[in-house]
C-alpha cells in the first residue's frame, strides 16, 4: 500500500468526552498506526474551528478536511437525510446500524459527492431524551404547553408542535441561562449532553422519551478527497468503519452511564411506558406524512419496513 | 446626483431598514410569545442575516469615510513623504485583504448556492455575498485612493525643492 | 516562531496606522502563509460567521436605544437625577457609572454588550457634565468588563462546558469578586476625580430630587423592565435590547415627544454605523483567533510553566501573567476556548481550587480586554463613544491598575473567593 503524508483537521462541536469526540479520538489513533504514521489526524473539538454549519462550508472548500454531525443536519444538502430525523419510529439501535452501515446508508450518502462532500461512515449521538423543570413528564398530555427549545429545524419545530409543546429555537449557547431563568422550560438531547453541558443543574425532570435517534455522520471534504489515491481512501473508509463499532459501543454505555449520574445529582429520572410512546408517535402521523412526501419513496419504504412502522 | 451619491444614499437607506426589521422581527417574537404562545420561525436567522449585511454594507461605508480605528501615533510624527509611503503601503494591503475577501467570499457563495439554511429557509450564498459586496466595494475605494496617492507623489516629485530632499534623508538616516 | 510572526505583523502594520481591523487581518494572514494554508476562503467564512451571531445582535440594539435615549430626553433626565442625588459629591457621574456597570452586568452576560450600552448611555453625559473624556472613557471600559465576572455570565458559561465545572459555582463565586472590583474602581475614580479638581454643584433639596425622580420615571423603568425581563427569564439580552429599543423610541416620541421620525432615522443610520464599525473588528478578530486554534500555540505556552508545579500561588501568578499576555492580542471567548481545557487540569494537579481558578481566569481575560493592542472593550468604547484609541489607553490606565491589585489580592488570599463562593452556595 501507497500512503503518502497528509494532516487532517477533524473538526466538531461536540465537547471532550461526549460519544462523537471519543469516536475521533480513536479514529485518529487507529488511522495513524494503520498508515504506519503517515496520516496524522488532529482533532478539534468544541468548535474550535468553527460552527457545524461553518464546518460543513470549510470543508467543501478545503479549509478543514474532516467533520462529525448529526446526519439529520444534511437536510441542508440532500433532502432525504431528513428521514433520519423523523420521530419516535427508530427504537433498536441495532436495526439502526443495519440499515446505515447497508443500502439505506449507501442510497444516503451516495447524493453527497455532487455536494462536494463525502460520506465515509455512520457513527452515532443516541436517543434524544426531553428535559424540563416544570413537572414530571409521564404521558403526552404533560408535554402540552411546555416551552422547550429545540434545533432549529422545521422538522424537528413541526414534531414538538404536533406533541403539544412550545416550541423555541434558540441558540445552544444561551440554553444554559435560558434554562436558569426560566426563558424555556425545558430542551431536548441526548444524555451524555444533558450531563457534558450541565443542563441537570438547572433542570428538575428527565424523561426518557427516545423521540429521536441521532446517528452521526462522518464526513470528508471533496477537495480533499480527490488529492488521496485509492490506497488512502480506501484506508479511510475501513478505519472509519471499523471505529464506528468501538463509538457505538462507547456510546451505548455512555448513554446508561451519564443518565446514571444525572440521576445521582438529584434529576427525577421517568421511563415511560410503550403505550405512551405509541401515543406519542400517533401524535406525530401528521408531520410524518407530511415530511415522507418529500424523500425518496423506495428509501421510505425500505427504511419503514425495517423498523415496521406503516404510514396511516 | 451623481452616482457615487445615489450609491451612499441607499447605503445608508439599506443600513436603516436592516437595522429597522431587526428590531421589529426580535421585539415580535417576543410579544408573540406572550401574547399568543407563537413565534416566527425564521426571526433569529432572519435578523442575523440582516445584521451581517448591516456589518458589511456598514464596513464598506465606515472604510470609504476613513472611519475605522487606527492607532496613529507612530506616523503622526513621521515627515510627509516617508508618512505618505506608509498610506500606499497600506493601501497596497487593503487592497490584498480586498482581493481575498472577494476570492473567499465568492467561491463560498457558489459552494452555498442550493444549500438551504435552516434558520432562515434562504439560500446560505445569501450569508457569503455579503462578503462579495464588501470586498468590491472596498476593493474599489483603495484603488481610487492608489491612483490618486500615487499621482500625487508624482506631483510632488515635480515640485520637489534641494532643502526636502535632505530633510527626507536626515529623517530617515536618523531612524 | 508562529507567535513572533502574529505579534510582528500585528503589530508593525499597527505602527503604520492601518486600521485595527485590517492589522487583525494582515496578521491572521501572515499566519495562514506561515502554515501553508494561504486561502481566502479562512477569511471570508471566520469574518462572515463571527457576525451571523445572535447574541452580538443585543450590540446595535443597544447603541440604537442608547442613541434614541440621548435625542429623546430619557438621557438628560437620568442625568438630572443623577446630578441631584450624588451631583454634589466630587465625580459624582464617575460613580453612577461604576453603579450601572454592576447593574448593567448583573442583567449581560458580556463585557461588549456592557461596553457598548455603558458609553452610548453614559459617555456622553459625562463629557457634556465637563469630565476628561479619556478618563470617562477609561472608566467606562473598566467598568464594563466587570459584565464577565458577575453573573450572567457567558464566559463562565464557556469557561464551564469547556472545562466540566458547575457552572453556577462559577457564577456564586463571581458575584464577590466583581463587587470587589467595582469598589476597586470607586477609589480609584476618587483619586482621579480628585486630582481633577472638577466644579460639582450646590446640593440639590429633596423637593427637587423628587421632581427630578417624577420626571424621569419613564427612563428609569427601562433599566427596570431589562432587570426584571431577564431576571424572570421573561426575554434574552438580544430580546431585552429590542424591547429597550422599542420602548425608547415609544418613549421619546410618544411621552416626551421629543424626537421626530425623520430624526430617528438619523439616529438609526448612526447606530447601524457605529455597530457595523464594532462588529467588523469583530469579525476581523476572529480570522487570527482561528489560526492560533490550529497553531497549537497554548500548548506549547503550557510546557514552558512545568517547573513551577509544586508551588500553587506561583503557579496561579504564572498562569495569570499568561493569560494576560495572550489576553493583550486575544478575545476573551477564544481565549477561554483555547486555554481553559489545558490549564484547569494543571492547576487542579497541583492542588489550586478549580472553581477559585475559574473567577481568576475569568478576571484576567476580562482584563485583556481593556489591554492594548488588541483590547475589545477598548475598540467598542472607542467606536461607540467615536474616540481615539491612545487617549483611551491613556484613560483606562489608572483603573486598570486598581484591577490589577484588586487581582494580585485574589491571588495572594484565595479565600476572597473561595469563603464568600461556598457561603452562597449554601454549603
Ligand atoms: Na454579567
Ligand atoms: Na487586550
Amino acid at each position: 500500500q501507497e500512503y503518502r503524508s497528509h494532516t487532517i483537521k477533524f473538526a466538531a462541536t461536540g465537547q471532550e468526552g461526549t460519544p462523537p469526540v471519543q469516536g475521533m479520538h480513536i479514529f485518529a489513533k487507529k488511522l495513524e498506526d494503520q498508515s504506519d504514521g503517515k496520516i496524522k489526524v488532529r482533532v478539534f473539538s468544541n468548535g474550535k474551528l468553527g460552527g457545524d454549519v461553518q464546518v460543513l462550508s470549510s470543508l467543501k472548500g478545503g479549509v478543514v478536511e474532516m467533520m462529525v454531525w448529526n446526519a439529520g443536519n444534511m437536510i441542508s444538502e440532500v433532502q432525504d437525510f431528513g428521514i433520519l430525523d423523523l420521530p419516535f419510529i427508530y427504537q433498536d439501535p441495532e436495526v439502526m446500524d443495519q440499515l446505515l452501515d447497508g443500502d439505506v446508508g449507501e442510497k444516503l450518502t451516495d447524493q453527497l459527492p455532487e455536494h462536494n462532500v463525502v460520506g465515509l461512515a455512520f457513527w452515532e449521538q443516541g436517543f434524544r431524551l426531553l428535559t424540563n423543570d416544570k413537572r414530571e413528564v409521564k404521558s403526552l398530555k404533560d408535554i402540552s404547553g411546555l416551552k422547550v427549545r429545540v434545533q432549529q429545524n422545521p422538522l424537528l419545530v413541526d414534531m414538538w408542535e404536533a406533541l403539544g409543546a412550545n416550541a423555541t429555537p434558540m441558540p445552544v449557547t444561551e440554553l444554559y441561562t435560558a434554562l436558569e431563568t426560566g426563558a424555556v422550560d425545558g430542551q431536548e438531547t441526548t444524555a451524555p449532553f444533558i450531563w457534558g453541558s450541565k443542563y441537570y443543574e438547572v433542570q428538575k425532570y428527565v424523561t426518557v422519551t427516545r423521540h429521536n435517534y441521532n446517528p452521526q455522520i462522518v464526513l470528508i471534504g471533496k477537495p480533499f478527497w480527490d488529492q488521496l489515491n485509492a490506497d488512502e481512501r480506501d484506508l479511510l473508509v475501513k478505519v472509519a468503519r471499523e471505529t464506528a463499532k468501538e463509538q457505538r459501543d462507547i456510546s451505548r454505555k455512555a448513554q446508561l452511564e451519564a443518565l446514571d449520574k444525572i440521576r445521582d445529582a438529584g434529576n427525577v429520572v421517568t421511563q415511560i411506558s410503550d403505550e405512551q410512546r405509541q401515543a406519542m408517535l400517533d401524535a406525530e402521523s401528521p408531520v410524518i406524512n407530511k415530511y415522507v412526501e418529500t424523500f425518496d419513496s423506495d428509501l421510505v419504504e425500505e427504511v419503514f419496513d425495517a423498523v415496521g412502522y406503516q404510514l396511516n | 446626483m451623481t452616482m457615487l451619491n445615489v450609491g451612499l444614499k441607499s447605503m445608508r437607506y439599506f443600513m436603516i431598514l436592516c437595522l429597522a426589521c431587526m428590531v421589529l422581527l426580535v421585539f415580535a417574537n417576543v410579544l408573540l410569545r406572550y401574547l399568543f404562545d407563537s413565534s416566527i420561525y425564521i426571526a433569529e436567522g432572519g435578523a442575523s442575516l440582516l445584521f451581517v449585511w448591516m456589518t458589511f454594507v456598514g464596513a464598506a461605508l465606515v472604510v470609504y469615510e476613513r472611519g475605522l480605528i487606527a492607532v496613529d501615533v507612530v506616523v503622526s510624527k513621521l515627515p510627509s513623504i516617508p508618512r505618505s509611503l506608509c498610506e500606499i503601503l497600506i493601501n497596497i494591503a487593503m487592497l490584498g485583504v480586498s482581493v481575498m475577501i472577494f476570492r473567499g467570499s465568492w467561491h463560498q457563495t457558489i459552494l452555498n448556492l442550493n444549500v438551504i439554511s435552516s434558520s432562515t429557509l434562504l439560500s446560505s450564498a445569501l450569508l457569503y455575498a455579503s462578503g462579495v459586496f464588501f470586498s468590491i466595494i472596498s476593493g474599489g475605494i483603495m484603488i481610487v485612493r492608489l491612483i490618486k496617492s500615487v499621482s500625487k507623489s508624482f506631483e510632488r516629485k515635480s515640485a520637489l525643492h534641494e532643502g526636502d530632499v535632505n530633510h527626507y534623508d536626515q529623517a530617515r538616516s536618523s531612524k | 516562531m508562529t507567535v513572533l510572526l502574529f505579534g510582528a505583523s500585528l503589530l508593525g502594520f499597527l505602527a503604520i496606522g492601518t486600521p485595527i481591523a485590517y492589522a487583525l487581518i494582515i496578521s491572521g494572514i501572515a499566519l495562514m502563509w506561515q502554515m501553508g494554508l494561504f486561502d481566502g476562503q479562512i477569511i471570508a467564512q471566520n469574518m462572515i460567521n463571527a457576525a451571523n451571531s445572535f447574541p452580538m445582535l443585543a450590540i446595535p440594539l443597544f447603541i440604537l436605544a442608547g442613541e434614541v435615549m440621548n435625542a429623546g430626553g430619557l438621557s438628560k433626565r437620568i442625568i438630572k437625577l443623577a446630578q441631584t442625588l450624588v451631583g454634589h459629591r466630587k465625580g459624582g457621574l464617575g460613580y453612577v457609572v461604576i453603579f450601572a456597570g454592576v447593574l448593567l452586568s448583573s442583567l449581560s452576560g458580556s463585557a461588549l454588550a456592557d461596553a457598548a450600552s455603558l458609553t452610548a448611555l453614559l459617555l456622553p453625559m459625562m463629557i457634556s457634565a465637563g469630565y476628561r473624556q479619556g478618563t470617562s472613557a477609561g472608566l467606562v471600559a473598566s467598568a464594563s468588563i466587570i459584565g464577565p465576572i458577575i453573573p450572567p455570565s457567558i464566559g463562565f458559561i464557556v469557561f464551564g462546558v469547556a472545562t466540566n465545572l458547575s457552572i453556577s459555582k462559577l457564577f456564586l463565586a463571581g458575584i464577590v469578586p466583581g463587587i470587589i472590583i467595582a469598589l476597586a474602581l470607586c477609589i480609584a475614580w476618587s483619586i482621579v476625580a480628585y486630582r481633577d479638581d472638577l466644579e460639582v454643584s450646590a446640593r440639590a433639596s429633596w423637593s427637587e430630587r423628587g421632581k427630578a425622580l417624577v420626571d424621569g420615571f419613564w427612563a428609569l423603568m427601562l433599566p427596570v423592565i431589562i432587570l426584571v425581563g431577564l431576571r424572570f427569564g421573561i426575554m434574552t439580552p438580544t430580546e431585552a435590547a429590542a424591547v429597550a429599543a422599542v420602548y425608547s423610541v415609544f418613549v421619546s416620541c410618544v411621552v416626551y415627544r421629543e424626537l421626530s421620525l425623520s430624526h430617528l432615522s438619523d439616529l438609526a443610520f448612526n447606530a447601524a454605523k457605529t455597530s457595523a464599525a464594532v462588529m467588523f473588528l469583530v469579525a476581523a478578530a476572529a480570522i487570527p483567533a482561528w489560526m492560533i486554534s490550529i497553531a497549537d500555540i497554548p500548548d506549547q505556552i503550557i510546557s514552558l510553566i512545568e517547573p513551577v508545579m509544586d508551588h500553587p500561588k506561583l503557579l496561579v501568578a504564572v498562569v495569570v501573567l499568561l493569560i494576560l499576555l495572550i489576553g493583550t492580542a486575544m478575545d476573551l471567548t477564544p481565549t477561554i476556548l483555547l486555554l481553559a481545557p489545558i490549564l484547569v487540569p494543571v492547576v487542579t494537579n497541583a492542588g489550586v481550587d478549580p472553581i477559585y481558578f475559574g473567577v481568576i481566569f475569568m478576571i484576567t481575560g476580562a482584563v485583556g480586554l481593556i489591554t492594548p493592542p488588541v483590547g475589545t472593550v477598548l475598540n467598542v468604547v472607542c467606536s461607540v463613544g467615536k474616540l481615539d484609541f491612545t487617549a483611551l489607553t491613556r484613560g483606562v490606565t489608572p483603573f486598570l491598575i486598581a484591577e490589577l491589585l484588586v487581582l494580585a489580592l485574589i491571588v495572594m488570599i484565595p479565600e476572597i473567593v473561595q469563603v464568600p463562593a461556598t457561603w452562597l452556595s449554601g454549603k
